[in-house]
């Protein structure tokens, strides 16, 4: 069974996640198999060094993907997802920790459904965030308390 | 050749421009690899037992997985030095290629089986001097729709030129 968090557990400035990940190397390769990411500068280093980056680059779809998880746990239902928008601000290279958090801004009934804006990121242990954005969830109005 | 990135009066005349492509029908093993490559393994999309006594009644892909079915397979003598796809960006707009941003708004969930249509609309195309020199933006509205001509997702996708 799907049990998905009740809007009215939800409160403006409530926290989401975190969530972390650690793609490797091996991950970008499982991810190319999906997405058929071709560009040399996500798995041929001497590419990569060759256009400036330090080493390969995590896809910025893998680190929404990320994101996406840490919603789904939180609202427990993925179709609680309605809009999702990342921006890439820094480069990610392999084996560098990705912490998903989400911070909820806004909340509001909407044909009988409860919906949350929230902001959504991906932090580094350096602290800078490789990609950051906006998430909208869409929850029913009675439900499950919020993990 | 002018230095890169560069643009051509030619490529603002493809805004407007619409291309519609048709995907091949999404696979369950399509959708595993997916969760291979994001190690997302919720039972809903792969357990078809524990799907089917969901709302949902069957196994469903990611909310993000619809693009993949959309990602084209192509020889690899048709590849980019770069390994990038031949066809990036319109005719007209030179340079490295790279992903800025997007806003994805998502509506019915992909199944196995499902056939994607994607309509991918150029925007706008305009050069902007960055912080680290110019750049060129090319927008597109990307719409992929199911074999039932329900909406899937609607992105707006901003490719960056450098």
């Amino acid at each position: 069974m799907i049990e998905t968090t009740a809007y009215e557990t939800t409160a403006v400035g409530q926290e989401i996640g975190p969530f972390v990940k650690t793609p490797t190397q091996v991950t970008l390769f499982l991810f190319g198999v999906a997405m058929w990411t071709s560009h040399r500068i996500h798995y041929d280093r001497d590419h990569a060094l060759s256009e400036g980056y330090r080493d390969v680059l995590v896809t910025a779809p893998i680190m929404v993907a990320y994101i996406e998880q840490m919603l789904v746990r939180f609202a427990g239902d993925p179709g609680a997802i309605r809009k999702i928008s990342a921006r890439n601000h820094a480069q990610t290279h392999p084996g560098e920790r990705l912490t998903a958090r989400g911070l909820i801004r806004e909340r509001w009934v909407e044909d009988g459904a409860g919906m949350l804006r929230c902001d959504v990121w991906i932090e580094k242990d350096d602290g800078s965030t490789p990609v950051a954005g906006e998430a909208v969830l869409r929850l029913p109005l009675g439900g499950r308390p919020a993990r | 050749m002018p230095e890169l990135p560069y643009m051509t009066d030619e490529a603002k005349r493809w805004i407007g421009h619409e291309t519609v492509e048709v995907s091949d029908p999404v696979s369950l093993r399509q959708i595993r690899e997916y969760l291979a490559g994001t190690d997302d393994w919720n039972p809903l999309y792969y357990d078809e037992e524990y799907a089917k006594r969901t709302p949902y009644g069957g196994i469903i892909a990611p909310r993000m997985f619809y693009r993949a079915p959309l990602r084209k397979v192509i020889p690899e003598s048709e590849l980019q030095e770069d390994g990038q796809y031949p066809d990036r960006g319109v005719p007209g707009v030179y340079g490295r290629s790279m992903a800025g941003s997007q806003e994805v708004e998502v509506f019915e969930p992909v199944r196995p089986g499902d056939v994607l249509t994607l309509t991918s609309t150029v925007l706008d195309i305009y050069e902007k001097q960055g912080r680290s020199g110019r750049l060129i933006f090319q927008i597109n509205r990307d719409s992929y729709t199911n074999q039932r001509g329900e909406q899937v997702a609607v992105e707006m996708k901003t490719t960056i030129f450098r």
